[in-house]
Parts: structure tokens; C-alpha cells; sequence
């Protein structure tokens, strides 16, 4: 394991920023924190960035002090930089400053400011920079020394689409080469496609971990197709369908409707709605719409964030 | 020059500062030129010229800080592999360099309108660097209590008013002056004698004291 977190709390005042957190992060993982705004996120960070001391409880890191410092590549939720230098000057220092030599520096700052379609802007100082820019330079700098622990409070926030996609394929060769990745974040689907596990948080306390399929499974929800017809057919013959556990047709203002309650299918949605369209034309009825629901990673935040009746 | 280090990074931002740079060099110039050329007692002129080292090196780090501190650079320079000690000490000389540089203007006119012994140069110069690294020192010490730059101003101030009195640089001090490295500078300058060899001595104490403290100030900055 790259990181051992065991019981840690961190009180700021009155408010319990994170309450008995115990996870762990090995190496070549990528573990997504998801959770409501104050949900203790960012403060995990930088406990485990050993920014800010733990009240109780303890983190235990490969390395200690300057060792680890050298090894670790964080990304802060601010866009702090140095304003009247340039973009390239600003990487340039932390590159140099986590010891990269100039040539290795020069190469990599040159290739990830390429990657994130900076390069023509490297030169000018930061305040010129929009937001995204100082998102796309503070990956740069936190990524510019391959570091073996990366920890990014809300990466994706202002980054274009092209940027993103460089993000997920920079977080992915950093997991292969070993690195372990803990980012936080507020988009579910941006944590159900990149981690390996996500850590869901509410109210300083992680509430459940583990792969984003297995806590969809966990949820038992179903999988709703909705389908409507140009004409009505008999919906019985629909609910023998293998996987299919209920179904219901009602007529409607836009034409006849067939609803359809399946459990999740290990052979693949799409392999269940063909089966129910089939199922469908064989009684000579014709498809013109089709709505399917399939439960995920956002279900899963959604029913374990709900506001429980009289919590405060 | 590239930022390689965050001495040579907090030069190359004086230096891209412009503006911030010719009012840094005018400042002390139009202020104690007059001074220095208008043949007023040469006490008063080595006060004017005292004062401006304590004031540009107190109100310049501690400011400067208080704004890095304020702009969420702290938190980053708490996660570099450097020591605090050196990032301070960095911080500390870059912005010494440049104060020795802006007072060191009206500093030579002054040797100049008053020609010392070689001995005396030497008291000068060994005087001078010493205050101007204490007043950076101070500046860096003081930026630690405030949580915004109004703040930062209000106590950079009371810091050099408080600097400039115990020096006896407004009157007499005698219990407080001689433990200052500012009243060796005035001291050197109008050539009384006294314990030069004790300004260097300060003026490392309290360098010493404020890297020692430095950690605290990393870890102040992180919420």
C-alpha cells in the first residue's frame, strides 16, 4: 500500500471536517473521493499531504518528510501561481524545485504543455491566464516530476473536454507506471470512468468504498426501459423476456407506452433491449421511441447522501 | 535567468515588476536626497537613512509575504521538498538584495557629502547589510500574526515605528538601542563609536531566530 489511512479525525472549530477515515490506496491506483460540498474531501488531502496534521488517527506513507515530499505531486482546489512570471517559468521552478535536472525538466514541461495546448501561451505571464490556463499549468506542475503519490483536489474543474481526456490519459500511464492517484471530485461520471474505486463521503465521514460497478450492483437497482409503440400490443408475451421482472403499457398523449423493470443483465443492456424489442415485434408492434434507465455511479451518491428525516 | 530556486525566482519577480521596481529605487532616493544635500546635522540624515532601512526591508518582506501567504502560494511552497528554513532564507536575502540596492543610492551621495575614514566604510558597510537583512528578518517575523494584507500594513507599521524608537533614532534609548542592529548603522554613519562588531552578531540572532520559527510559518498558512 502507498497510502494507509486508519481512524484519522480532523475537527476545524465545531465542524468535524472528517470523522474515523480509514482507507487504503496501493500502487497503480486511482481512487476517486466523491462527496457533498464540505464532505471532508479536500481536508483528506491534506491530511494525507501531511499539510495539515490529523487530530486522531494516522497516515502512514511510504516515505517521510523530504523523501516523500520529492515523490508526491499535488493539485490545490486555488489557482495560485507566481503572476508576474510566465507560465513556463512558474513550472520551471517546481520542476527544478522537486529535483528534476534542467534537460528532464525542459522535456517533460515542454511535452505536458504541449499536451494541454499551452504552448503558445507559455511565454506570457500567468495574469494573463483564464482559469482553465491556471488549471491546465497547475497540473503541469503537479505532474511534471512523475511523482509515485498524485493528489488532486477537483482537477477537472475549468478544464476544456480536449484537457480532460489528456488528464484521464496522464492519470492513467501515471497508474501504470505504479504512482497511486487520489482526486477528488463533484462529477460522478467523470469518477465512475477514471478511478478504479471511488470513497464516498458525507459529512467528514466515508460512508462506502470500493469499484464503481460493485457499488451499483450493491444497490440492487433496476433497469428501466421505456418504449413506445405506434400501436398497442399485448405486453404479457414481454414479461416472459428472460431478465425481465415486471412490465406495464398505458396509452398517452404521444402514443402507447411499454415500461419495462429488469434486473441488471451481466451480458449488457443493450443485449436486454434487444431482447424486449424483439419481444415487442413479434407481436407486429412497432418501435418509434425508446428511453432506457440504467442505474450508476450517481444513483449510488444519490441514495447514500439523501438527507436522512431530523440528521442535521 | 531562470527560477531555480525561490532566492533566484523572488529576484527574477522584482525584477519583472517594473513599476514596483522604479518606485522601490525613486522612493528612497527623492526622500533622503534632499535630506542628505540640504546640509541639515548629519545625525539627522544618518536617522533618514536608517529609518529607510528598517522601513524598506520591514514593510517589503513582511507585506510581500502576507500577499504570497494570502494568494495560496504558502500551502504550495508547504508541499516543495525544500526545507522552510531555506525558502525563507531565499525569501529573506532576494528581498535584502534589493533594499541594499534601493538605499544603497542615497547611501553612497551620503558617503560621498561625508567622507569617512577607511575604517569607517567599513563600519558603514558592515552596519548597513546587517540592518537591511534584521529589517527583512523583522518583516518576515511580523507577517506571521496577520490574516490580510490591511492587517500586514497595520502591523508592518507599528513594527517600524516600534524598530525606529527603540533604536533611539527619535531620542535616546539607551536600554533598548544597543540591543538593535539599526543603531549601529546610525552609529557608523555619524561616526560615533561604538560596538560595531555586535551589528553582524543581531542581525544573525534574529536571522537565526526567524528561520528557526519559519516551519510555524508554512504550517500557519495551510487551512
Amino acid at each position: 500500500m502507498v497510502v494507509v489511512v486508519r481512524d484519522v479525525k480532523k475537527r476545524f472549530g465545531s465542524i468535524r471536517a472528517l470523522d474515523g477515515v480509514t482507507l487504503d490506496v496501493g500502487e497503480g491506483e486511482i481512487l476517486g473521493l466523491l462527496g457533498p460540498n464540505g464532505s471532508g474531501k479536500s481536508t483528506l488531502l491534506k491530511v494525507v499531504a501531511r499539510l495539515i496534521p490529523p487530530d486522531e488517527g494516522s497516515i502512514t506513507l511510504p516515505a517521510d518528510g523530504r523523501a516523500m515530499m520529492l515523490r508526491t505531486g499535488m493539485l490545490f482546489d486555488h489557482t495560485a501561481h507566481w503572476e508576474t512570471l510566465t507560465g513556463y517559468e512558474n513550472a520551471w521552478f517546481f520542476a527544478r524545485s522537486y529535483g528534476m535536472d534542467p534537460h528532464a525538466a525542459r522535456e517533460r514541461l515542454e511535452s505536458l504543455f504541449a499536451l494541454f495546448d499551452l504552448q503558445e501561451r507559455w511565454g506570457d505571464p500567468v495574469s494573463g491566464y483564464s482559469y482553465g490556463m491556471r488549471r491546465k499549468l497547475g497540473l503541469i506542475e503537479a505532474l511534471a516530476h512523475e511523482p509515485s503519490l498524485i493528489l488532486l483536489d477537483e482537477p477537472s474543474i475549468g478544464l476544456d473536454y480536449r484537457a480532460r481526456v489528456t488528464l484521464a490519459g496522464l492519470l492513467c500511464e501515471a497508474a501504470r507506471r505504479g504512482a497511486a492517484v487520489i482526486f477528488s471530485t463533484n462529477d460522478v461520471n467523470e469518477a465512475a470512468g477514471l478511478a478504479h474505486r471511488v470513497a464516498l463521503f458525507d459529512r467528514g465521514r466515508l460512508l462506502v468504498s470500493g469499484e464503481p460497478s460493485a457499488l451499483v450492483r450493491s444497490l440492487a437497482a433496476k433497469v428501466t426501459i421505456d418504449l413506445r409503440l405506434k400501436a398497442p400490443v399485448d405486453p404479457r408475451p414481454i414479461g416472459q423476456v428472460p431478465g425481465v421482472e415486471g412490465v406495464g403499457a398505458d396509452e398517452r398523449e404521444d402514443g402507447f407506452h411499454v415500461t419495462v423493470v429488469a434486473a441488471p443483465d451481466e451480458s449488457g443492456t443493450s443485449s436486454l433491449l434487444a431482447r424486449v424489442v424483439h419481444a415487442v415485434a413479434a407481436q407486429g408492434g412497432v418501435v418509434v421511441g425508446a428511453d432506457l434507465r440504467v442505474p450508476g455511479l450517481p444513483d449510488v451518491f444519490l441514495a447514500y447522501t439523501e438527507e436522512e428525516p431530523g440528521a442535521s | 535567468m531562470r527560477p531555480d530556486s525561490f532566492f533566484r525566482k523572488e529576484l527574477l519577480e522584482d525584477l519583472r515588476d517594473r513599476r514596483g521596481l522604479f518606485l522601490k529605487f525613486v522612493l528612497p532616493a527623492a526622500l533622503l536626497l534632499p535630506l542628505i544635500l540640504a546640509g541639515v546635522p548629519v545625525s539627522l540624515q544618518a536617522a533618514g537613512i536608517t529609518v529607510a532601512v528598517i522601513f524598506s526591508g520591514v514593510f517589503g518582506s513582511s507585506i510581500g509575504l502576507v500577499r504570497i501567504r494570502e494568494s495560496g502560494m504558502l500551502d504550495r511552497m508547504a508541499m516543495l521538498p525544500a526545507s522552510p528554513r531555506r525558502l525563507t532564507a531565499g525569501y529573506i536575502l532576494a528581498n535584502a538584495l534589493l533594499d541594499l540596492a534601493q538605499v544603497a543610492i542615497p547611501l553612497s551621495v551620503f558617503l560621498l557629502v561625508h567622507p569617512p575614514s577607511p575604517a569607517g566604510v567599513i563600519y558603514v558597510a558592515v552596519s548597513f547589510a546587517s540592518a537591511v537583512v534584521a529589517a527583512n528578518a523583522l518583516g518576515v517575523l511580523v507577517a506571521v500574526v496577520p490574516g490580510s494584507s490591511g492587517e500586514g500594513h497595520l502591523y508592518a507599521i507599528v513594527t517600524v515605528m516600534a524598530a525606529t524608537a527603540l533604536s533611539g533614532l527619535i531620542a535616546p534609548a539607551p536600554y533598548t538601542q544597543g540591543l538593535l542592529p539599526f543603531w549601529y548603522l546610525y552609529a557608523a554613519l555619524v561616526a560615533a563609536p561604538g560596538a560595531f562588531a555586535l551589528s553582524p552578531v543581531l542581525a544573525a540572532l534574529l536571522l537565526g531566530s526567524v528561520l528557526m520559527a519559519s516551519p510555524g510559518l508554512f504550517r500557519a498558512a495551510v487551512r
